[in-house]
């Protein structure tokens, strides 16, 4: 696959992959922003009241009729971190003109204009009404992460883990911050965003470049030339003389949930990296892994038990819904199986069933849009230019010594326990 | 076994479709220029199957609930103490498994070895292995599924929903079953319900990709015989009264906020067919209009901060059990209710407009085509469809027809306050 970059101006930069396979186009805006506990809360604001409507498509029925018109073109908004970045971003979805009697590009990418330049606005500013609704709508949702244990055990752990770094800010910002935000400065903050921030727009799908090019470069070449770069992130590195961090929370739960944090500090764009995804594949990262063979299938500790290497961040994680009393089992089995991976006990088969797992893995991605996008988004963010398929390449020549190393690396920084106490019911 | 050929010019797709002499029913969808292969092999066989009628006798056993689901878990497990994904594993495939109300799946997507993986699918769903010992095993992972999915509150307000819907149809019983049904389960039954409802007759197998139909078919003949052979089990209608059992569920859940979900009990089923998927696209237009983030409903309750983002609908038309549901968060979920039953009458009353009717059209359109993006996509909606005798090809044509008049017809016969359960899960007292 092959990405053609483009400036429309200076710190703006259009990517355009072409794919011929796919019934749809996809088109996605990101501005990138370095999380930062000051900003954290206004830029993950930002995309709700963004969506609620824009000049041309005054409300929420307005927006969603015309993304009705457009065949059930699918708008999203919203914030996703990679590293120690936070971006927001606009997507939109939609059907190939292809497979239709009319030509919809043109319009999609109006609407996309429509989302991110011309923004509903009241005496110079946000609507006010919809920045306390969204406020509010936010409030929920960050509360709301409680609903989901496993997700919030996950989100617990990285806060403690990092802690006093930009990567332990929850991306979805604090409920206290809120109520420092109102339409003015929440719009004031958008204007330096979009004035100021990189921004990328990735275009993927069948469609006519150069046709396509002029839309975009006529909507969005009104913006300024800026002098951003990409946020450099910062490595979970291995400490000296560390204090594993170890919390225990109650809660009435039926099911326990157990996270484990731990440094690596591996460059995200060496061979060492490669190790790693082959280490974390074989330990817990497959349905053949140590931690599932042996965690679930043989001592029938956890349902879900698994690992996962972080690549922006050079750290693993692992996750596992366990009863409250068999934390000590469960968490022994886990330090015996990572023990056995740093004294390179594990088979030549596993080794073999990791590569092949990761090239399925990785050449799956291929066959998505949303996968190809996140996948080279997270490369050109990286400063990387390898394709999957040469990724593919790389991770089929780890070698053992090299699973070694990367398990060698790996430094138990921080345990948290949610422990269920009670049944969940009452 | 000969194949035959359904082409649809508009979406570019072709399926090709055959008996095996066995009886099993084989799907080819011809896909090019994607990585992956995809292969999902089901039977008709789920949680609602809680009898079995022992093939060639007079024999009747009451199963244990959550069998089904066991039984899935289990047939990974193989006679040298390894078990399916392990093989699996060292082609590089992604294997899994489903049970649902009505099906389980055994599938697997890879990206080379593609008729290695189908034979070692073939293989380990057509064999087998149960011991007190492996069974004994199994209650303990299954045991952590059911807790997982006691906390999930998701999880609780749909079954909580089917639960005041139905008084009979098994379709309200947790998948899983309970951790005290699961102890009732015996390698002697699992053999039995492996014998009946993994018989060829009973199962479909869909192939999505670049594929050699003849290449497959020689994996299948090893191991799918015309002895294993029992015919399709046919399952009983059940007498389900018109009314729904109880119209409001709570329960309290550690969550921030109260979740709801409002269910519309199906009163027509066993159909299958195009009348099906009419039925399913009608109900699904209905909900659009209704609901949908274009409506008046919407907005008026989204900016009076009664519901948020979280709101969606869905409707689940099946041949032995069906409804449609709101759900979401809400402070008020009894405002909800009511709204949504205003919203309802206010319609039946007044009609359908022409141009909201076109416009949702065009969004069933769009993700109909959208659907075709993705092979294991492709894989999971076929099997379904074939299942219940449905041409997913048809799609488009009988969206494209939808009449105002159909419409009206079937929302004053799907969407009535007599066939309505609320469900609700409500914070922990002092949590809100």
């Amino acid at each position: 696959m092959n990405i053609n970059s483009s400036k429309i101006t200076e710190g703006v930069n259009l990517r355009l992959l072409k794919t011929e396979k796919f019934k749809t186009n996809c088109i996605s805006l990101y501005i990138h922003l370095p999380l930062v506990r000051e900003n954290v809360t206004f830029a993950a604001l930002l995309p709700r009241v963004l969506k609620r409507g824009t000049e041309r498509y005054p409300s929420l029925s307005e927006l969603s009729k015309r993304t009705e018109e457009l065949y059930g073109a699918y708008v999203s908004a919203g914030i996703v971190k990679k590293g120690d970045t936070q971006s927001i971003k606009f997507t939109l979805q939609f059907v190939s003109d292809t497979f239709l009697s009319e030509k919809i590009t043109a319009d999609a990418v109006e609407l996309l204009g429509q989302l991110v330049l011309f923004p509903k606005l009241q005496s110079g500013a946000f609507d006010k009404d919809w920045v306390n609704q969204e406020k509010e709508n936010l409030k929920n949702f960050i509360e709301g992460l409680i609903n989901d244990k496993k997700q919030y055990a996950q989100v617990k752990c990285n806060e403690i883990m990092f802690e006093g770094d930009p990567y332990g800010i929850f991306e979805y910002g604090y409920v206290e911050d809120l109520e420092n935000i109102d339409e003015k400065n929440l719009y004031e903050f958008y204007q330096n965003i979009l004035r100021n921030s990189v921004i990328d727009i990735f275009a993927s799908g069948s469609f006519d470049d150069e046709l396509l090019e002029n839309e975009i470069k006529s909507i969005f070449g009104e913006l300024p030339p800026r002098n951003a770069i990409y946020t450099k992130t910062a490595l979970a590195a291995v400490e000296d003389n560390i204090c594993v961090k170890n919390v225990v929370e109650p809660m009435p739960t039926s099911q326990s949930k157990l996270c484990i944090g731990f440094n690596c500090g591996i460059f995200p764009v060496s061979e060492d990296y490669y190790n790693m995804m082959m280490f974390s594949c074989i330990f817990g990262g497959s349905p053949f892994s140590k931690l599932f063979n042996n965690v679930r299938e043989k001592l029938s500790l956890a349902y879900y038990v698994f690992s996962a290497a972080d690549r922006q961040k050079g750290y693993v994680k692992i996750s596992a819904g366990i009863e409250a009393d068999k934390f000590e089992a469960a968490y022994d089995e886990i330090m015996l199986q990572l023990e056995k991976m740093k004294t390179g006990d594990f088979s030549d088969d596993e080794i073999i069933s990791a590569k092949k797992y990761l090239a399925t893995s990785l050449g799956s991605a291929k066959d998505s849009l949303g996968a190809i996008e996140n996948f080279y988004m997270g490369q050109i963010m990286l400063g990387n230019d390898e394709t999957i398929d040469e990724l593919i390449e790389r991770v089929s020549k780890v070698q053992r010594d090299g699973i070694i190393k990367a398990a060698k690396c790996v430094q138990e920084d921080t345990i948290y326990f949610l422990k269920g106490v009670g049944n969940g019911e009452v | 076994m000969k194949f035959e050929k359904i082409e649809n010019t508009m979406l570019k797709e072709t399926i090709l479709h055959g008996v095996h002499e066995s009886g099993l029913r084989v799907y080819i969808v011809p896909k090019q220029g994607f990585s992956k292969y995809y292969a999902i092999y089901g039977t008709e066989y789920g949680s609602i199957d809680t009898k079995l009628n022992v093939p060639d006798t007079d024999e009747v056993i009451e199963l244990p609930d959550g069998i089904a689901h066991f039984l899935e878990h289990k047939l990974f497990e193989e006679e040298d103490g390894g078990n399916a994904f392990d093989r699996f594993a060292l082609t590089g495939a992604n294997s899994n498994a489903f049970t649902s109300f009505d099906m389980t799946a055994y599938l697997f997507s890879c990206t080379d070895s593609f008729y290695e993986n189908l034979d070692i699918l073939i293989d380990f769903v057509n064999h087998p292995y149960f011991t007190d010992e492996n069974v004994a095993k199994e209650q303990g992972i299954i045991g952590q599924e059911i807790k997982m999915y006691d906390d999930d509150p998701n999880w609780r307000l749909f079954f909580n929903m089917l639960q005041g819907m139905y008084f009979k149809n098994p379709v309200k019983t947790d998948i899983a079953g309970t951790v005290e049904s699961i102890a009732k389960i015996t390698p002697d039954l699992l053999f039995k319900c492996c014998d009946a409802f993994y018989n060829p007759s009973n199962m479909f197998l869909v192939m999505v990709g670049d594929i050699d139909a003849d290449k497959a078919m020689a994996i299948v003949d090893k191991y799918v015989t015309s002895e294993r052979d029992r015919g399709r089990i046919e399952r009983e209608i059940v007498d389900e009264p018109k009314t729904v059992a109880k119209s409001v569920v709570y329960q309290k859940m550690s969550v921030s906020k109260p979740q709801f979900m409002i269910g519309f009990k199906e009163l027509e089923t066993d159909i299958t067919g195009t009348a099906l998927l009419k039925k399913q696209i009608e109900t699904n237009v209905i909900l659009s209009i209704l609901f949908g983030k274009s409506s008046e409903f919407f907005t008026e309750l989204y900016e009076a901060g009664i519901i948020d983002g979280s709101f969606s609908f869905e409707c689940e038309l099946e041949k032995k059990y069906g409804f449609s549901s709101v759900s979401g968060e809400s402070k008020d979920p009894n405002e909800v209710f009511n709204r949504v039953i205003k919203r309802i009458e206010e319609v039946k009353s007044k009609g359908f407009d022409e141009d909201e009717i076109s416009r949702v059209k065009k969004v069933l359109i769009g993700a109909n085509l959208r659907g075709y993006n993705d092979v294991e996509r492709i894989g999971n909606n076929f099997i379904r469809s074939f299942m219940s005798d449905v041409n997913p090809f048809e799609y488009e044509r009988i969206a494209e027809a939808v009449e105002k008049d159909a419409l009206e017809k079937r929302l004053r016969e799907h969407f009535n306050k007599d066939a309505a359960v609320l469900s609700v899960i409500e914070p922990l007292d002092g949590e809100e």
